[in-house]
């Protein structure tokens, strides 16, 4: 098994050379760097502002799956004039079944050094399972040479490295490692070594997965073989169609259809081949890897890569497609049992997660990207402090960790807050605090010391409404029947700018209408409601 | 369960077979196996969860999906903030649709995950077509919607659709219609019909007391709410009188191993929330 891995592809994709720093963004993470940018401290997984602060000149772009794909076609073209079977598991990284064309090419290093030449940049490796070699490509950037594990000796070449190789190459989930590096098995070696029934027993099918990849053994070998013809689908269509979005729709019928027949049957499909053919007689033929199974969605992705790819290859290439598509044909390759993919009780994916983030991108064009937005934990002492609103298109949802919303009143992730109020909080809280008047018993408003005393006990309230622009009117006066206070607060004393001294008041004016009302250098105002 | 083998449910399944026989045999094994098969699931089975203190108010003591409710009284908002509490805990998303000032803490206190809250702001003010367009983009996108009508007179015919548009997508649209209680909007009685029109029901809400401010000392810790509800899917004014905050819902934080009374304690029990999170 032969794996061929391009570093960073989306990054290359992009078309930014090695020495300019440059980085693809997703959800506002870094994802891919040049080495340039590499070096001057960028890393996958930063976020924007933190690459930025690194390195203030790096070119950043956003994450284009279609473009990885579409600039990928050239290096899958380049490796199946060695081996024509082979599978694109993520543009960026292809495998292929070694026996032939290494007999062909005379031995396995003769046929790696020649990959190595025919696609400058990338990492090429070979072992007995799909796993083994793709580390092995990958350990073979830093040699800079390719990695060639004996056949028999996987189980070897993996002993030594590190657990987390199961998360890099996509087998595992980020919990499942993280619980086997505190259960202490932080090699490879150090799970292939525990007995097969244990690991059953405590991590279930998942577990077993990891197992067997750490041992070496892959979960099946690479067919070589053409399928039994009955689970194909395929699609004639009388009019050719020379749109690709209406071809999408059509695969996607097919893909719902296939991923619905092989589900009934408890089954899912690993290698999906694509196979699409014009009015005359050009054909393009591709076949996909993912070890977790394709969804429907995940196998219409590939169809509009590979057709994208198709569309936008140079004139005069071979198999260019001059016509509308007739054929459309998804063959499912290799069908495994499909053991479920246990969601967290806590997290996951949801199909109103999904649902709800198709409807954030609506909205935001419906109005505008600043007028969409999500609460982010801010921290501080007022009500309005507490908490920020955040463009929804600037924030990973994923990632619940934005939002410490157990955190409740007055303890955040960052200290406890001293001086903020004690459950419950107001409900209606004013962006911008409305302006009130303040009276004691004998009608004289009623001022706080500098040393957090009042000069006399609250009798009336009277709230002003409008606004700056048109003047504030003064509303009715309200008896004072219940207060508490002085809260005195003293923020960020050490910035003349930001410096804020205030004191905080509840106030029950009439029976049953709570405010939370400050008062700040010698002027009142209604902060928010307890409505 | 194999019926057939069973002598007695044998008897039992005998009058079945005849169509005059409906209603004469009491097993309840067979009345289960009716009530799993029946067929149509109505339209007022499909719900979303509602916290217990609030259930009286409804018959299916759930929120019914498809329902435009409106919330008044002086408690509107953190009524509205309980009612959909259960339902956003539950996996729903919250949209909150033009009101700025939604509380985010007592939206935390009163339970709801802060992570499935998005919030809206129209033009509203500028061209009022805009928030329809946007609630029945959200309605299309979110279970919940928490939302306040605009100023501006919106046309009875937008309305109407909107109105099938929840009904079709099975989204419960919570209105807070503050305006008599908002020192802002007093004035204006333009849109008061319209929220009537379009909600099937009214929760208003009036607050009895609120307890543990005196004069000059103490601070706010409870208040009872007298909620009644009434519109044309409640035939007869539900009442129930509800505390809020929740009592029990303290107990939830502390699941989590965080007080939220943490700055209204002494210190000791810091520490056993500090011990809960270990």
């Amino acid at each position: 098994m032969f794996t061929v891995w391009l570093p960073d592809w989306p990054v290359r994709a992009a078309g930014f050379p090695a020495h300019e720093p440059a980085a693809v963004l997703a959800a506002n993470r870094v994802i891919a760097r040049t080495p340039a940018a590499a070096a001057e401290g960028v890393v996958v997984g930063q976020r924007r502002r933190q690459a930025q602060a690194r390195c203030p000149h790096i070119v950043l772009v956003d994450n284009d799956a279609a473009r990885d794909a579409r600039e990928f076609e050239s290096i899958i073209r380049t490796v199946a004039e060695l081996s024509p079977r082979l599978d694109v598991i993520e543009p960026g990284w292809i495998a292929f079944a070694a026996r032939g064309p290494s007999r062909y090419f005379g031995g396995d290093r003769s046929l790696a050094d020649r990959l190595a030449e025919l696609v400058p940049g990338a990492g090429v490796g070979a072992a007995d399972g799909r796993f083994a070699s793709g580390i092995a490509a990958r350990l073979s950037i830093g040699r800079s040479a390719p990695v060639l594990v004996a056949p028999g000796a996987s189980a070897s070449f993996c002993a030594p490295l590190p657990i987390g190789w199961l998360q890099a190459l996509g087998e595992a989930q980020p919990e499942l490692i993280d619980l086997f590096a505190r259960l202490g098995l932080r090699r490879l070696g150090d799970l292939a070594d525990l007995p097969v029934g244990d690991v059953l027993g405590r991590f279930g099918h998942p577990g077993v997965h990891a197992h067997r990849l750490a041992a070496g053994v892959d979960e099946r070998p690479p067919s070589t073989t053409d399928p039994a013809p009955e689970r194909r689908l395929d699609q004639v269509l009388d009019d050719p169609v020379a749109q690709a979005g209406a071809v999408v729709f059509v695969a996607k019928q097919l893909a719902d259809e296939l991923a619905q027949s092989l589900a009934a049957q408890g089954r899912v499909c690993t290698r999906l081949v694509v196979f699409f053919e014009a009015e005359h007689g050009e054909r393009s033929e591709r076949s996909w890897y993912r070890s977790a199974g394709l969804s429907a969605a995940a196998m219409v992705d590939r169809v509009r890569w590979q057709l994208d790819a198709w569309i936008n290859l140079p004139r005069g290439s071979e198999q260019e497609i001059t016509s509308g598509i007739a054929l459309i044909r998804l063959t499912p390759e290799e069908v495994v049992a499909d053991v479920g993919q246990q969601l967290g009780l806590w997290g996951g994916q949801s199909e109103a997660d999904r649902r709800a983030a198709r409807a954030i991108a609506r909205l935001s064009t419906l109005t505008s990207s600043e007028a969409v937005t999500v609460p982010v934990w801010n921290g501080g002492r007022l009500p309005s402090d507490r908490y920020r609103w955040m463009p929804a298109t600037m924030v990973d949802l994923d990632q619940p960790s934005r939002m410490v919303s157990h955190a409740g009143t007055g303890s955040g992730p960052s200290g406890p807050w001293p001086g903020s109020l004690p459950a419950p909080s107001p409900a209606t809280v004013f962006a911008d605090p409305r302006p009130a008047e303040v009276l004691d018993q004998h009608g004289r408003p009623v001022v706080v010391s500098g040393r957090g005393m009042v000069s006399a006990p609250l009798a009336t309230l009277c709230v002003m409404s409008g606004d700056e622009s048109t003047g504030w009117r003064r509303g009715p006066v309200r008896t004072v029947t219940a207060w508490a206070g002085p809260w005195p607060i003293e923020e960020r004393w050490w910035e003349p700018n930001r410096h804020r001294r205030l004191a905080q008041f509840q106030v029950l004016a009439g029976d049953a209408d709570a405010y939370l009302v400050i008062a700040e250098h010698r002027r009142w105002w209604v902060s928010a409601r307890y409505d | 369960m194999n019926l057939a083998l069973d002598p007695s449910s044998h008897s039992a399944l005998v009058p079945a077979l005849e169509p005059w026989g409906v209603g004469r045999y009491d097993d309840p094994r067979l009345e289960q196996i009716r009530s799993r098969v029946a067929p149509v699931v109505l339209a007022h089975e499909q719900t979303m969860p509602i916290v217990a203190a609030l259930d009286e108010l409804f018959a299916e003591r759930a929120l019914v999906r498809g329902r435009t409710l409106a919330c008044t009284g002086p408690a509107a908002t953190s009524v509205a903030m309980e009612m959909v509490a259960a339902a956003v805990v539950a996996g729903s998303w919250l949209a909150v649709v033009d009101v700025p000032t939604f509380g985010l803490d007592a939206a935390c206190e009163a339970g709801i995950p802060l992570e499935r809250v998005v919030a809206v702001t129209t033009q509203s003010d500028v061209n009022c077509m805009a928030w329809v367009e946007v609630m029945a983009a959200a309605v299309d996108g979110f279970d919940v919607v928490v939302a306040r009508q605009p100023d501006a007179q919106t046309s009875a015919a937008a309305l109407r659709k909107l109105s099938t548009r929840i009904r079709q997508r099975g989204a419960v649209v919570v209105m807070l219609d503050d305006r008599d209680w908002n020192i802002d909007r007093a004035s204006n009685e333009m849109s008061a019909g319209m929220s009537d029109g379009m909600s099937d029901g009214v929760i208003d809400s009036a607050t009895v007391s609120w307890s543990g401010l005196g004069a000059g000392y103490g601070h706010l810790e409870a208040r009872t709410v007298d909620l009644s509800v009434s519109g044309r899917r409640f035939p007869g004014r539900q009442r129930c009188r509800v505390t809020l905050p929740r009592p029990s819902h303290q107990n939830h934080h502390m699941e989590h191993g965080v007080d939220v009374t943490l700055t209204a304690t002494p210190a000791p029990l810091f520490g056993s929330a500090r011990d809960d999170v270990a």
